[in-house]
């Protein structure tokens, strides 16, 4: 019962933590949000994606899997690289699709403005034009988010615009969301978003300060769901709880 | 409660007295910490010091625990000026007040007031005569170093598999007999090796590095450093590097050549090629100290004769480096040349406290470095190393760098 009590609190001891998106990059559940790590930060981890959501790499037949690292290089600079491999793949191929990604914060969240981001997802391939591409995931993007406390709890808002750049698009148009981590646990999200095909909901949390779980559903229909392992290499959250104690 | 015990255990080591007589005590102590290479003299309440760091792994805990030493066993008006060496060579110096570097570390200063009165630089110079004369305590001389280098690679190149792997356990002997000497002997053992496209002979235990680096100071001050013998990419032969940082020390210069051959470790034997391969680089950098990130391009012509520049972006998280780069090489065949990119990183080897050095030590390496090659090119665009150690964070001594760390770090142990 103590030992259940202390990790009870231990994982109530963190404040509230930026969520990621399928791919790894810092957002929602699919779409991307202009919430931005701690400077610093740098995490690792995997998604299971369902065939129904990837119909442009493996023609939607396969389920896949994707491994990412993502670091907050700087302030105001979050970098991405990732892989994405088909899972019961019908081809005797087991090639990974690698992709990188930028996003950009020209503006940071104040009281009563929202955070920007500009962000690029799978920017580069060596395929010539000409040909078939290979940048399933690719997507230039601008987005907002606002995060409103109240009373210890957390509400959330993201809008944003994706432009038609490169040949396959992960995000088209509009889209947007919204979050609540609740007061009692705020290291928790539940969260509904349009991704500009359809309507997903899911839920995100931070374990121990850094193991990052969540689950989704995409369209109402499909699952999908991954973990991370956060590491903050600046630990900058230690030295400010510690100069929180101070004060 | 800590705190208060720690000032005053901090001034109840402060002695009085004449500082002559202190010189031998301080002397024994940056020994007994298991520094080398210690030289410590004084003119008044001016202490000059010199001390080589091969006990901890990050060189700003060195420092950081050398100036505690310092300021806890000199007369408290004491100046410190501190040279921090490498292979007996001065590379930065540390000017302090004890009586300051005492408040710092215990928390009675602010960061601000000691940003004053404590300086980095590379001006050695005027202290470095003065020390130099003296016959160094605990020289790094005949200290033998067998470090075991882990070697890991991935390509992701065939269909068949998702990633190739090799992974090798690679031992290197390292020491210096004289000043500024370093000789690194190194033998490769495979552990795991499904490599196919590059790398399916690499079964065999063969050598690694085995280098004699000469290691020289140049007024300016100029660093330099001549390496000769078998390096990694398969390549023998001579190399040169010089690196100029400015007065302002943002700013830096370098540049490097060598003339190296074929050298590889076959069936047959050792197999080695005409020392016919001319490579040269310049390169300039700049340090933005707000976010310890350095800037660097690079120009010059690689070992398959290939010509192109390169780009890199690090930035220093503590002990942790990660950078990004871009790169381009054009060969006379290849019309449109060759674009890469990709990211590398420096992490930390536990523990951060190495044993102390005697005639023997088995050690690992201080850190592990890796770069991921977005174009999977393994010829062109690239240049041989001459020691099994380079890295981003080990050989850094830009003094931006370490005080920004040393105030970050003030309750550093």
């Amino acid at each position: 019962m103590r030992n259940a009590f202390f990790i009870f609190v231990l994982m109530v001891c963190i404040s509230s933590v930026e969520g990621q998106a399928l791919l790894g990059t810092t957002g929602y559940l699919n779409i991307p949000s202009a919430d931005m790590m701690e400077d610093g930060t740098f995490y690792f981890g995997g998604s299971y994606i369902n065939e129904a959501y990837i119909d442009s790499y493996g023609g939607g037949n396969d389920d896949a899997f994707t491994y990412y690292l993502n670091l907050t290089f700087l302030p105001f600079m979050e970098v991405s690289f990732g892989s994405t491999r088909l899972l019961l793949d019908t081809y005797e191929r087991t090639t990974v699709d690698r992709r990188f990604s930028f996003r950009f914060r020209p503006l940071r969240e104040r009281k009563y403005i929202p955070a920007i981001v500009v962000g690029v997802h799978d920017l580069y391939t060596s395929i010539p034009k000409e040909n078939e591409t290979n940048q399933y995931f690719s997507s230039i993007y601008i987005v907002a988010t606002k995060n409103i406390p109240v009373r210890g709890s957390e509400f959330g808002i993201t809008l944003g615009y994706g432009a038609r750049v490169f040949r396959n698009n992960q995000f088209l148009g509009l889209f947007g969301g919204v979050s609540f981590s609740p007061g009692f646990y705020r290291p928790m999200k539940f969260i509904a978003e349009y991704d500009g095909e359809g309507i997903n909901f899911g839920i995100n949390a931070m374990f121990f300060r850094h193991l990052y779980a969540y689950v989704m559903v995409h369209n109402l229909e499909y699952l999908s769901g991954g973990i991370a392992y956060h590491v903050y290499l600046l630990n900058n959250a230690k030295k400010k709880r510690k100069a929180k104690k101070q004060k | 409660m800590k705190k208060i015990i720690f000032i005053g255990f901090l001034i109840l080591s402060i002695p009085g007295g004449y500082a002559q007589d202190k010189s031998g005590l301080l002397e024994e102590k940056l020994v007994s910490t298991g520094f080398e290479n210690i030289r410590v003299t004084n003119i008044d309440s001016n202490y000059y010091i010199s001390f080589e760091n091969n006990i901890y792994r990050w060189n700003v805990r060195a420092l950081s625990t050398a100036l505690d030493t310092i300021a806890a066993y000199s007369p408290h008006n004491a100046s410190i000026e501190l040279v921090q060496l490498s292979f007996d060579i001065p590379q930065i110096i540390t000017q302090v007040d004890a009586i300051s570097w005492i408040r710092f570390r215990s928390d009675t200063i602010k960061n601000n007031t000691i940003d004053t009165s404590l300086s980095v630089s590379y001006k050695t110079k005027s202290s470095w005569t003065l020390l130099k004369k003296q016959k160094p305590e605990k020289r790094n001389i005949a200290r033998f170093d067998l470090v075991f280098y882990p070697q890991f690679y991935l390509s992701n190149l065939t269909y068949e598999k998702v990633y190739e792997i090799q992974f090798n356990i690679a031992p290197a002997i390292e020491v210096s007999f004289w000043k500024g000497m370093l000789l690194t002997a190194q033998v490769i053992f495979p552990i795991y090796n499904d490599c196919k496209v590059y790398g399916e002979g690499d079964n065999k235990i063969r050598p690694g590095f085995l280098v004699l680096t000469q290691n020289f100071l140049l007024p300016g001050p100029v660093f330099g450093t001549v390496s000769l013998g078998n390096f990694n990419y398969d390549r023998y032969g001579v190399d040169f590097k010089l690196n100029y940082p400015f007065k302002n020390p943002k700013w830096y210069i370098g540049m490097n050549a060598g003339v190296t051959g074929y050298s590889v470790f076959t069936d047959t034997g050792w197999e080695i090629g005409y020392l016919n391969t001319l490579t040269f680089s310049a390169s300039a950098g700049y340090f933005l100290p707000r976010f310890n990130l350095r800037f660097e391009a690079s120009a010059g012509r690689y070992v398959q004769g290939d010509y192109g520049g390169r780009f890199d972006l690090s930035r220093m998280f503590g002990e942790t480096t990660i950078g990004l780069y871009a790169s381009f090489t054009t060969l006379d065949n290849i019309e449109s040349g060759q674009p890469n990119a990709g990211f590398h990183l420096t992490i930390p080897f536990p523990p951060g406290k190495r044993f102390k050095r005697r005639g023997f030590r088995v050690d690992l390496p201080n850190y592990f470095d890796w770069e991921y090659n977005g174009a999977t090119e393994l010829y062109y665009g690239r240049y041989y190393e001459t020691r099994p150690n380079v890295n981003r964070t080990e050989h850094y001594f830009n003094p931006l760098y370490i005080k920004n760390e040393l105030l970050k770090n003030r309750h550093y142990k």
